[in-house]
């Protein structure tokens, strides 16, 4: 039952905690004092208006950004600023991002391959072993010795959610994954994250596919200028959102 | 016209064999030079766009100083100049270097460190060129600084700017001719001998040229032929159809302020 489901996550012991985290640009504000909490095997999904800091904010938990104020503690590792803190929780920590950013040099098995054998010192055997499993996983697996621009957008976006996973992470973060896609290459990328959520991973995701919230998360986290402003499970969220500005984003993005 | 080369010199040689033998000692210090300018090029373009401090400045300095100093002066520092400020030990080790040695090697080394400048250039060119989501996605996969440049940025930067290396090939070819003022009896300072003893100098000048020419070619050829081979599949280089080409454009007079002109 999804009620439970709900609980039981709210219960398990959390594998990000993101404290007081205070982000600036410039003069720009992109985080204020923002609060999370993510339970082991959660799926959270983030939305808000454009430039509300939702991206600045998973990008902080595997420090692509460096986060000016506040404590974030990823699997029980603080973020210092320190290169050993960030690469130990950048290997348990998987990242997808808009734009795919695979590697257009190496092929599909080799985008793979590349951080389990470098990073985790795995052997080359290994390697192709665990990207072959996981691009199968993600249907892909007969491009494997392709290029990147070989193939459509969809298929590339799937390729970098197997590459992410060949680390073996704890947690995957997406962000915005469906948004540079064409339209009917959205379904292909949304299953395989449905996928991947029915397995038990955690996961923060930020989109605006509310069917996919709907569907998955536990939690909608509801961003804007920079603050968390409402967070709910997606039901009372997309039922009775508390705030006018969640209000009016649902009503600009629900035709 | 040539006919003076196949003529026998002083030496029972011909002199289409001095050329020769220039043509080796040019092609010896392009090629070893070339290799020496790529990899100090490579390390010290790195150097320019790494976050420590310390390299970029270091490596700033050594772009400045050594693309900024003419090749000339750059040949006679080495040459002239560095055997009297080392220690007077190894000063006199250098001057006991036997003739053509003696100026090969000041020669090799001027050339590869002033290409070396203008390759880090272009490297640090091509690594900004490429997207910043490169290295996030390096860093999200915990890849660390080093495997991020060697896997990578590097990669991908040095086939960016493979056309643009073409240049360089052909500018540390050209510059080998700089030797000769050091006494490398290179391709252009034979021909200047060719011409002394023969007074043919349109034959013994114009055969170099024909020959740098040659080189030249070749060079373009191959430098195409790397960039052809090592271009990453379903990439392609930007083309204009044949309706987008601006010869066609000009011939149908549909280029904008075409009509007024011929008007």
């Amino acid at each position: 039952m999804p009620q439970e489901t709900v609980s039981d996550a709210a219960a398990a012991p959390s594998i990000v905690i993101v404290e007081n985290v205070m982000k600036r640009f410039g003069a720009f504000t992109a985080l204020n004092d923002v609060n999370l909490a993510v339970g082991k095997g959660e799926k959270i999904v983030v939305c808000g208006p454009s430039g509300s800091g939702k991206s600045t904010l998973i990008r902080c938990i595997n420090h692509i950004e460096k986060h000016d104020g506040g404590r974030i503690i990823v699997d029980g590792v603080e973020l210092s600023h320190r290169l050993a803190d960030i690469n130990s929780v950048r290997c348990e920590v998987g990242m997808v991002f808009q734009s795919f950013n695979l590697f257009p040099h190496l092929t599909v098995a080799e985008n793979c391959m590349l951080a389990p054998m470098k990073v985790r010192g795995i052997s080359q055997v290994e390697a192709r072993d665990r990207a072959l499993g996981l691009l199968r996983k993600v249907r892909i697996h007969d491009q494997a010795d392709k290029y990147p621009a070989q193939l459509s957008g969809g298929q590339q976006q799937r390729v970098a959610i197997a590459r992410a996973l060949c680390m073996q992470p704890k947690i995957m973060l997406f962000d915005e994954p469906t948004s540079a896609l064409d339209p009917e290459m959205v379904k292909e990328v949304l299953d395989t994250m449905v996928e991947l959520a029915r397995e038990g991973m955690t996961m923060v995701c930020v989109t605006h596919e509310m069917g996919f919230a709907r569907e998955v998360a536990d939690r909608v986290v509801f961003m804007d200028r920079g603050c968390i402003i409402e967070q709910a499970d997606p039901e009372t969220f997309f039922r009775a959102p508390r705030t006018e500005r969640a209000k009016g984003f649902l009503s600009q993005i629900i035709h | 016209m040539f006919g003076v080369l196949f003529e026998q010199t002083a030496d029972g040689q011909r002199y289409i064999d001095w050329l020769l033998s220039g043509l080796g000692w040019t092609l010896a210090l392009a090629f070893f030079g070339w290799w020496i300018a790529f990899g100090i090029g490579v390390i010290v373009g790195v150097g320019r766009t790494v976050q420590n401090r310390f390299f970029s400045v270091l490596a700033r300095l050594y772009v400045e100083i050594f693309r900024n100093i003419p090749v000339l002066v750059q040949m006679f520092l080495w040459y002239f100049v560095l055997p009297e400020v080392v220690p007077s030990a190894l000063g006199d080790a250098i001057k006991q270097i036997p003739p053509p040695w003696a100026s090969f090697f000041p020669a090799l080394l001027c050339l590869g460190l002033y290409t070396a400048a203008r390759i880090a250039e272009q490297v640090r060119a091509g690594i900004e060129a490429l997207p910043r989501g490169q290295i996030e996605a390096a860093s999200a996969l915990g890849l660390g600084g080093y495997l991020t440049y060697r896997y990578v940025i590097v990669p991908q930067a040095l086939r960016l700017i493979v056309p643009s290396l073409t240049s360089e090939v052909m500018g540390i070819y050209k510059n080998t001719s700089v030797a000769l003022t050091i006494g490398l009896m290179e391709l252009t300072a034979q021909a200047r001998q060719i011409s002394e003893a023969t007074f043919q100098t349109f034959s013994a000048f114009g055969a170099a040229t024909i020959i740098y020419l040659c080189l030249a070619l070749i060079a373009y050829q191959a430098m195409t032929f790397i960039d052809k081979a090592v271009r990453i599949p379903g990439s392609s280089p930007v083309k204009l159809t044949p309706d987008q080409d601006l010869a066609a454009d000009m011939q149908q007079g549909t280029l904008p302020g075409a009509m007024e002109a011929v008007k």
